[in-house]
C-alpha cells in the first residue's frame, strides 16, 4: 500500500488510528500488538506472498540476536561467527530480491512503466529493512541493546510508516519510545502528525508526480539513442534532481507525520539538501539516515581498524592539514570511495547505480582533500567560508545535478549523450513558437548558435516555469522540520535561537490560520490522488 | 492540547467544506460535460476543459443526445465536419459528431458505432475511415482500456460487467480530482475568450485551437509541423507494412462495421477522410501508394460483397481543394482556405463533402468506389497528381518536402501498380 | 592529567584536524555546535585522540558518545584501567 493512496488515506490509516487509540486506552501492549498487525497487513497489502518471505527473515533474526545476546562478552569468537552468519544471511536475502527485483524492472522497462515509484521506492522496502535488521545484530553483538523480545524485534522491523521507504531506524532510538509512548490519543500530536503528512503527501503528488510526466520522455529519447538539445538535456537533469528531491523528502515527511500519529518520532532524513554548499554538506542533509548508517557500520569500523592498523605499523597516520598523500589515500580516500560503493550497489542494481555511488566517493574525496589544503593557501577560515559559500553551492548543486542524470538514466550511454547535451555537444534550440515570438532578440540568439526547433513551446513554458517553483522552494523556503522546529517534528530537532524573518513567517502552531491552509494542502494532495486519463492531442 | 484540539477540529471541518465546494463547483460548470448540467452563459457554456477528454465527454454527451445520424471518426471528423452544419438534411437530424481526437484505429470506430446504435434511436451513420489505420501491424495490446470499460456493451454484444464501476470511476474523479477543479476554472476565467475551443453539446468543435496557433505562428508554421509528423508515422508505417501479404489487416472490423449496421437497420456511409496533398505525397513518396490503392480496391470489393448497398466514398485524390498552396514562411498573415494542416480539413470543405454526399449542387469532388470503377479510379488519381503536382510550374505547395525523406524511398514508386 | 587538561588537548586536536583555531570545546559541547566536524572527520578525531592518549575505544562506544565530555570521561575511564 502506498501512502499516496485512496485506500491508504480513508480505508487502512483512519482504521488503525481508531483501534490503536481504542485499545490503547485499555492496555498498552494491546495497542502496540494491533500496529504490528497492522504493519503486517500493510505489508501484505502489495503482494501478500511478501509476508511469508519477511516473517521467517523476522524469526531468524530475532533467533541470532537471541544467541547472540546470551553468549554476551563470555565468547567473543562464538559471537563473532553468529554476527557474520547474520550479516552474510541478510544480505544475500537482499541480494536475491535485488536480483529478482532486477529483471522485473527490466520487465518494467521494455512496457514503458519503468517510474520512480516502482523503481526506487518499493523495492526500496526490502533494502531498507535489511540494514536495519543488520544493524540491529551489530548493536546486539556491541552491547548496544539488551532486553528485547519478539514482539519488540517484530514491532520494530514492521513499523509501517518507516517500512519501505525509511528512514532508517536504530532499535536503540526507537524501542525506548515504543515503551514510553502513551498510546492514547493525544492532539498535539495528531495535529503535528496531520501537518507533516499532508505536507509531504502535498510534495508529492503536486510537486513531484507532474515533474516525472514531464522528464519520462526525455529520459526514454536519450535511451533510444536521440540526441537532446541543451535545453532538453538541463531540463531532464534539473527535472529530476527535483522531482526526486520532492519524491523523497515527501515521503519521508509522511513517514515522520504518520509516526507521530503514534506518538513515535522518527529521525531525520532530509534538511535542504539542494542548499547543501559542499558535498560533505550534501551528504549530512540528503538521506540523512542512510549516511547515518552507512557512516556507523561501514565508514567508522573501516577507518578505525586501518588508522590503528596504520598507527601500529608505524607509519605516519591522518594527521590534519599535516597529512601525508598516502596516509589520506589510505585512511580518507579508500574507505570513502568503498562505503558511496556500497550506497551504490544499495540503491540499485545496475551499472549506472555503481558509478553514481563512485562519482560521488571521489567527489567527497575531493572535497576533504580542499579542506586539508585550503588552510595553507587561505587560512581565514570565516572569510573564507563567507566569501566561497556561493562558489561551493553552485558548484555543489551542479555536481549532484549532473550525478542525478546517472541515477535516473537507464544506460550509461544515455547519460553520457544527456551529460553531452548538458554542455551543448548537439547544440542549442528553442521551439520555433519561443523563437518566433522574440523579434529580434532571436536574431541575436542565431548569431550565437540557437536554433529553433520542433519542439512545444508550451510545454517548454511549462518545464521552465515548473523548475522555477521548485526551486525556488527547494532553496528559499525553510523546510518542514524548520517550519514545525517547536514541536521536534523529528528525533533531536530544536527550534532556531535566532531564526529568520522569512523563517518566522513560515513558523508553524497549531492555530485556526495554520489549520486553515493546512485543510488547504491536504485537499489538494488528496484531489491530485487521482486523475483522469488525458489525451493531449495537440500541443503547440 | 487545547490547541490541538481546536487545530484538528478547525482543519477537519474546513478540510469537509472546501471538499464540498470544489464537488459542489464541479458539478455546477460540469467541465467535461459529463453530467449535462444545464451549460449556463458566462459560466459554462462554452466547454474548453473536454478537449483533453474527448471519449470521456462524448460517450456521455451522445447518450443525452439522441441523434438520428452519428459521425464516427478520429480528429479530423471532430474538428472537419459541423453536426449543426445547414448541408444536413432535414430528416438525418439531429447529428451528433462522435470523433474522436487521437483515436485512431478502425477498432475504436466499431465500438462509438455499437455505443451509439446501444443509445438510439440511430437511423444513420457516417464512418470515417483514416488510410493510416490499415497500415499498422502493431496491435495495441488486447487489454481492455478505461474506455472501452464505459460501453454499454462487450464487443461480443453481451452486456459490460464493468461499466457500473467505470462510470462511478469517472463521477468521482470529474467531480473530485486537481485536474476537473483546474478545469472548473478555467472554464468560468476564459467564457469570456472569443478565442476559446469549445465542445458543444452535439459533439462538435470549434477550430480554435488551429486559429489560434494560425494567429501565432502562420500557416506555413503549422504545416510544416505536422508534415514532419506525418513522414515519422509515414516511415513507421511502411516499416511495419514491409513484407506484408494478402488482404489489409483490419478489413474484417470495417466488414463488422457493415454487419452491424445492416443489423440494427441503420443506414451506413463508409469515408476515406480528405487529406491535404502534402500528406499523399509524402505516402505517395515513402511507396505507400500501392498500398493506398490496394487499400481502394480492397474496401470496393468488400462493400460489394456485402451487398452494395453502402455508399463507399472516396476523397483521397489530388484535387483543387486539397493541392491548394500553403504560404511562405515569412507570411504569418495569409490563410489558407480548405486545410489547416495536412491531415485536418476545415469546415468549409467538410460542408463540401457533407454537401457531396448527401446534397444536391455539390461540385464535382470525390467520388463513390465500385470493384467495377476503382481500377479507373486509381488511374485517374496518378493522372491528376500528375498534372498538378508534376507538371505544376511551381510544386512547392507542399512545404517541408524539399528535404530528403528518410533512406530507400527517394522517389517516386511510381511504375509499380497494386500489389 | 585533570579533565581541564584532556578537554585542551582534544581541542588542540579537533583545531589541527578541521584547520580552524577558533574552535572551542566545552564538556557539552556536541558534534553539530561545530562547523565542519562531520561523521567523517569525527572518526579521525577519535582515533587521533587514541593515539594522542594511547587509549582504544569499543567501536559501539565510538558511535555512541553522546558529547565531548563523554570522551573525556572515557579517556580518564580507559587510562584508569
Amino acid at each position: 500500500m502506498l501512502f499516496n493512496s485512496y485506500s491508504f488515506i480513508f480505508g487502512f490509516l483512519p482504521a488503525v488510528l481508531i483501534g490503536f487509540y481504542v485499545l490503547g486506552s485499555r492496555r498498552r501492549d494491546w495497542a502496540l500488538l494491533w500496529l504490528t498487525a497492522a504493519s503486517l497487513l500493510f505489508y501484505a497489502w502489495w503482494r501478500p506472498i511478501n509476508v511469508l518471505l519477511i516473517a521467517p527473515s523476522i524469526l531468524i533474526n530475532y533467533s541470532l540476536a537471541r544467541a547472540l545476546e546470551q553468549t554476551g562478552e563470555a565468547k567473543p569468537a562464538f559471537a563473532r561467527t553468529i554476527l557474520i552468519a547474520g550479516i552474510v544471511f541478510n544480505l544475500c536475502f537482499l541480494g536475491y530480491f535485488k536480483y529478482l527485483n532486477f529483471a522485473e524492472s527490466a520487465l518494467n522497462d521494455a512496457f514503458g512503466t519503468g517510474f520512480v515509484l516502482t523503481q526506487l521506492i518499493l523495492p526500496l522496502g526490502i533494502s531498507f529493512i535489511t540494514f536495519q535488521k543488520i544493524a540491529f545484530l551489530v548493536d546486539v553483538q556491541a552491547g548496544r541493546v539488551s532486553r528485547f523480545s519478539l514482539a519488540d524485534y517484530g514491532l520494530f522491523v514492521l513499523f509501517f510508516p518507516q517500512l519501505i521507504a525509511g528512514p532508517i531506524v536504530h532499535y536503540r532510538e526507537m524501542m525506548p519510545q515504543f515503551r514510553a509512548v502513551p498510546c492514547r490519543y493525544d492532539p498535539e500530536n495528531v495535529a503535528v502528525g496531520i501537518s507533516l503528512f499532508f505536507f509531504g503527501l502535498a510534495k508529492k503528488v503536486i510537486l513531484a508526480d507532474p515533474m516525472s510526466q514531464l522528464v519520462a520522455p526525455l529520459y526514454a529519447r536519450a535511451a533510444a539513442g536521440g540526441a537532446q538539445s541543451m535545453t532538453e538535456a538541463w531540463i531532464a537533469a534539473l527535472g529530476f534532481t527535483l522531482q526526486i528531491y520532492f519524491d523523497f523528502s515527501g515521503y519521508s515527511d509522511m513517514a515522520l507525520g504518520l509516526a507521530r500519529f503514534f506518538g513515535i518520532k522518527l529521525p531525520v532524513n532530509f534538511n535542504s539538501p539542494l542548499q547543501a554548499t559542499s558535498i560533505i554538506d550534501f551528504w549530512l542533509r540528503w538521506h540523512v539516515s542512510l549516511t547515518r548508517f552507512l557512516t556507523a557500520y561501514i565508514y567508522n569500523p573501516l577507518t578505525l581498524n586501518l588508522t590503528r592498523k596504520r598507527l601500529a605499523a608505524g607509519k605516519p597516520i591522518f594527521g590534519g592539514r599535516n597529512t601525508s598523500v598516502p596516509a589520506f589515500l589510505n585512511l580518507l580516500a579508500m574507505p570513502t570511495i568503498l562505503t558511496m560503493l556500497v550506497s551504490g550497489i544499495w540503491h540499485g542494481a545496475g551499472y549506472t547505480y555503481i558509478l553514481w555511488g563512485l562519482l560521488h566517493g571521489v567527489l567527497l574525496c575531493i572535497n576533504h582533500a580542499w579542506r586539508l589544503i585550503r588552510p595553507r593557501i587561505w587560512p581565514n577560515a570565516k572569510v573564507y567560508s563567507a566569501r566561497m559559500a556561493p562558489v561551493g553551492f553552485l558548484l555543489t548543486f551542479l555536481s549532484v545535478v549532473a550525478a542525478m542524470v546517472m541515477f535516473r538514466a537507464p544506460t550509461l550511454s544515455a547519460t553520457l549523450m544527456l551529460w553531452k547535451g548538458m554542455v551543448g555537444a548537439y547544440g542549442v534550440t528553442l521551439p520555433a513558437a519561443v523563437f518566433s515570438r522574440l523579434g529580434p532578440i532571436a536574431g541575436w540568439l542565431s548569431a550565437i548558435g540557437v536554433q529553433p526547433a520542433w519542439t512545444s513551446g508550451s510545454l517548454l513554458l511549462t518545464a521552465v516555469v515548473r523548475i522555477g517553483c521548485l526551486l525556488a522552494i527547494a532553496l528559499l523556503m525553510p523546510n518542514t522540520l524548520r517550519m514545525l522546529a517547536a514541536f521536534e517534528p523529528a528525533i533531536g530537532v530544536k527550534p532556531d535561537r535566532t531564526p529568520s524573518r522569512v523563517a518566522r513567517l513560515f513558523t508553524w502552531a497549531p492555530d485556526g490560520a495554520w489549520a486553515l491552509g493546512l485543510a488547504c494542502i491536504a485537499l489538494a494532495g488528496i484531489l491530485s490522488l487521482g486523475q483522469l486519463s488525458e489525451f493531449l492531442y495537440w500541443q503547440f | 492540547m487545547d490547541n490541538g484540539h481546536h487545530f484538528i477540529r478547525t482543519w477537519f471541518v474546513a478540510l469537509c467544506a472546501l471538499a464540498g465546494l470544489v464537488v459542489a463547483l464541479n458539478l455546477l460548470v460540469d467541465p467535461y460535460d459529463v453530467f449535462g448540467t444545464r451549460r449556463i452563459a458566462g459560466l459554462s457554456l462554452l466547454k474548453p476543459g473536454a478537449k483533453n477528454h474527448a471519449l470521456l465527454t462524448k460517450t456521455y454527451q451522445e447518450a443525452r443526445a439522441h441523434p438520428v445520424t452519428v459521425l464516427i471518426g478520429s480528429s479530423s471528423t471532430h474538428i472537419g465536419i459541423d453536426a449543426a452544419a445547414p448541408e444536413w438534411p432535414g430528416p438525418m437530424r439531429p447529428v451528433y459528431n462522435y470523433g474522436i481526437p487521437g483515436g485512431a484505429g478502425v477498432s475504436m470506430r466499431l465500438d462509438t458505432l455499437r455505443e451509439a446504435i446501444f443509445n438510439g434511436p440511430l437511423k444513420n451513420a457516417v464512418v470515417f475511415l483514416d488510410f493510416q489505420d490499415f497500415f499498422s501491424i502493431n496491435r495495441p495490446g488486447d487489454g481492455r482500456s478505461e474506455d472501452d470499460r464505459r460501453y454499454h456493451l462487450l464487443p461480443d454484444g453481451r452486456p459490460n460487467p464493468d461499466r457500473a464501476l467505470q462510470i462511478a470511476n469517472d463521477m468521482f474523479l470529474s467531480l473530485a480530482t486537481m485536474g476537473s477543479l483546474v478545469d472548473s476554472l478555467k472554464t468560468i476565467a476564459l467564457q469570456r475568450d472569443p478565442t476559446l475551443l469549445n465542445l458543444a453539446p452535439d459533439g462538435s468543435s470549434n477550430e480554435a485551437d488551429f486559429s489560434n496557433a494560425f494567429r501565432t505562428d502562420g500557416m506555413h508554421d503549422l504545416f510544416a509541423q505536422k508534415d514532419d509528423y506525418e513522414v515519422e508515422r509515414a516511415e513507421r508505417l511502411r516499416r511495419s507494412m514491409a513484407g506484408w501479404q494478402g488482404a489489409l489487416p483490419d478489413l474484417n472490423v470495417v466488414r463488422a462495421i457493415i454487419a452491424l449496421a445492416r443489423a440494427n437497420h441503420v443506414k451506413l456511409t463508409l469515408v476515406l477522410t480528405p487529406h491535404h496533398a502534402d500528406a499523399l505525397e509524402i505516402y505517395w513518396r515513402m511507396g505507400l501508394w500501392p498500398r493506398i490503392e490496394q487499400l481502394k480496391t480492397e474496401l470496393a470489393g468488400l462493400v460489394a460483397e456485402q451487398g452494395g448497398d453502402v455508399p463507399l466514398w472516396d476523397f483521397l485524390n489530388y484535387d483543387a481543394f486539397n493541392t491548394e498552396g500553403v504560404p511562405a514562411a515569412e507570411d504569418r498573415r495569409t490563410p489558407t482556405q480548405w486545410y489547416w494542416e495536412p491531415s485536418h480539413f476545415k469546415k468549409q470543405l467538410g460542408a463540401i463533402v457533407i454537401q457531396r454526399m448527401f446534397g444536391t449542387d455539390a461540385p464535382r469532388f470525390g467520388a463513390v468506389l465500385t470493384p467495377e470503377n476503382v481500377g479507373a479510379v486509381n488511374q485517374l488519381v496518378r493522372d491528376h497528381r500528375q498534372s498538378r503536382v508534376c507538371g505544376h510550374e511551381r510544386p512547392a505547395l507542399l512545404t517541408s518536402l524539399a528535404r530528403p525523406l528518410p533512406d530507400g524511398c527517394a522517389m517516386p514508386a511510381m511504375a509499380r501498380g497494386p500489389t | 592529567m585533570t579533565e581541564q587538561e584532556r578537554l585542551a588537548a582534544l581541542t588542540q586536536i579537533l583545531s589541527d584536524l578541521l584547520g580552524d583555531d577558533s574552535i572551542t570545546l566545552a564538556m557539552d559541547t556536541v558534534r553539530e555546535d561545530v562547523d565542519g566536524w562531520d561523521s567523517f572527520t569525527y572518526i579521525n578525531f577519535i582515533v587521533a585522540v587514541e593515539a594522542e592518549f594511547g587509549v582504544k575505544f569499543r567501536i559501539a562506544d565510538v558511535e555512541s558518545f553522546p558529547n565531548v565530555g563523554a570522551i573525556v570521561k572515557a579517556i580518564g575511564a580507559a587510562a584508569g584501567r
